[in-house]
């Protein structure tokens, strides 16, 4: 789901309406991002709320943003890291590039026939076992459905390195999907 | 192998987390709360006024009646003032009537109160306010002036209030209403706003012209009594004048005066026509009745749902039917529906919560 021009312009003009919809359209991704990082619902809903305020607040330059939800995203782990940082016991151990761990949300499959609800629960428990890092890439070229370049520029990291993350976890899936 | 693909393409494409409803509602009211709550605190910076929309209601107001006596640096200011009126318009629709059945008054500060059915709210003019014949309560100190200071008042369907506003204008609020309204009025003006049913009587004060914008359209009062009807869930609206003179403001700008027993017909924005009634009949419901002069049945049901918070449905081919007589209100509502198949041609049975009618075989 892509937000169009039109309605972009309308939030940029204070239409409380269309940034409703723009806030519909894109909590869901922005609160799993959050989740993965914070692993608590109601600290992500904060944390998406509060970037979503922010949005409110610079809506003038909302037409100049080229990708609206690399942006979104990018904001929100942000905001999501420098909380870890707040509340973490030994400060300053957390960095950018270094994350403790990284949840992601249990998938399902809306067809039993093709994965069914066994291989999916084994595919959640497998995908959950890799390095932080690699679920973090993972989420954000699965579910969020961003393009490699856009998580390479995100994640300070290069396509090469994300599409090595990227293999590891569909091997995974399939050792499962094969068995 | 291609088998084992598949399932993986499967995956990648199908295969998503189940986001639920209730997160999205939650952020998504979260940021109007904290939007809101920021509005009230702090005017916004000078550089971002004219970058807000402006309340289209204060235009059309402005353009209605005073064009000739406001200077543009008046309006500019009133226009500014206007905004976090907006958008506590927009987030009032996340207070929605049906998330508890009673009568609810939403202070700024998002605290609420819960009021029992039909009993007055009564504001005084340094905007405190008491509930029946409670003692009065304060609104709790803030640090901006007591004019944006919005109250909200939440009558869900089946139930009813009363309120009288800072000024001693007094408002019946009827099922399924939203009233929106300062504590305090301005220097300038007095405005409110209204999803649902009111009958109002505007305590008369030519200086400060008072303002009820709804939906569909806004009317401007200088001390006069009529029914308002304007649901947006519904758009089917009318303004019923008692007494006194007002000016209806639609949405495409178009202006009209009512003189006493005329209603007016909108159909969403729009005014569609003018006419002559017995204006008292619309106010009925304030004393419990509901007059029925010609109006379509489905009309009527809509209504009683609202009254009664209940589901009625009818056959369509009944919809149609125009009914004449009275309802007395304070029938429960098995009494009313028995009362109807006495007017009409019909049989009911109720389940699940909702009543059908029924077109009775020949």
């Amino acid at each position: 789901m892509q937000i169009n021009d039109s309605q972009i312009k309308r939030i940029v003009k204070g239409d409380q309406n269309a940034f409703r919809l723009f806030m519909d359209m894109y909590s869901k991704d922005l609160f799993f991002f959050a989740q993965g990082y914070v692993n608590s619902r109601e600290t992500a809903e904060e944390i998406v709320s509060d970037v979503f305020l922010e949005v409110w607040h610079n809506r003038q330059a909302l037409d100049q943003i080229r990708s609206i939800k690399s942006w979104l995203l990018t904001i929100v782990r942000n905001r999501a890291i420098s909380y870890l940082r707040k509340t973490s016991v030994n400060h300053s151990v957390i960095s950018f590039d270094s994350i403790e761990d990284f949840f992601l949300p249990a998938v399902v499959s809306p067809d039993e026939q093709i994965i069914s609800k066994e291989e999916i629960e084994n595919i959640n428990r497998a995908i959950n076992n890799l390095s932080p890092k690699c679920k973090e890439v993972f989420l954000l070229a699965k579910f969020e459905k961003l393009p490699y370049k856009e998580i390479a520029k995100m994640l300070n990291i290069s396509v090469k390195t994300i599409d090595v993350h990227i293999a590891n976890a569909i091997q995974k899936i399939s050792e499962i999907l094969y068995k | 192998m291609k088998d084992k693909r598949k399932k993986i393409v499967y995956y990648w494409e199908n295969c998503d987390p189940v986001g639920n409803e209730e997160i999205t509602n939650s952020i998504r009211n979260k940021t109007l709360r904290k939007i809101e709550a920021e509005s009230n605190l702090s005017p916004l910076p000078e550089n971002k006024k004219s970058q807000k929309r402006i309340l289209r209601t204060a235009i059309i107001s402005i353009a209605a009646s005073a064009a000739i006596l406001v200077a543009a640096v008046l309006s500019f200011n009133l226009l500014s003032k206007d905004t976090s009126f907006e958008e506590m318009i927009v987030s009032t629709e996340y207070l929605s009537t049906t998330e508890n059945d009673q009568v609810t008054l939403v202070m700024s500060d998002l605290k609420t109160i819960h009021i029992s059915s039909e009993t007055q709210i009564a504001y005084s003019p340094d905007g405190s306010f008491k509930i029946g014949s409670e003692k009065p309560i304060n609104q709790e100190e803030t640090n901006f002036s007591a004019e944006k200071i919005y109250n909200r008042l939440i009558v869900p369907k089946g139930k009813r209030s009363e309120l009288i506003l800072s000024d001693g204008t007094k408002i019946w609020v009827n099922s399924g209403t939203k009233v929106i309204f300062p504590t305090v009025f301005k220097q300038d003006k007095r405005e409110i706003y209204v999803d649902g049913e009111v009958y109002m009587e505007v305590a008369h004060n030519a200086k400060k012209p008072f303002y009820v914008n709804t939906e569909g359209f806004d009317i401007k009062v200088l001390g006069t009594a009529f029914n308002v009807f304007a649901y947006k869930e519904n758009n089917a609206r009318e303004v019923a004048l008692v007494n006194g003179k007002v000016e209806i403001t639609d949405g495409n700008n178009k202006s009209i005066e009512m003189i006493p027993n005329e209603l007016v017909l909108f159909e969403k924005d729009n005014i569609i026509m003018k006419e002559s009634v017995k204006a008292e009949d619309y106010k009925a419901w304030v004393n419990k009745i509901l007059i029925l002069n010609g109006e379509k049945l489905s009309a009527i049901l809509n209504r009683l749902s609202l009254m009664y918070n209940t589901k009625i449905n009818c056959d369509p081919s009944l919809s149609e039917e125009e009914l004449y007589g009275k309802f007395d209100l304070n029938n429960n509502i098995e009494e009313v529906i028995d009362y109807l198949k006495i007017m009409l041609p019909i049989s009911s049975y109720k389940e699940n919560g909702t009543f059908y009618l029924q077109r009775n075989n020949i």
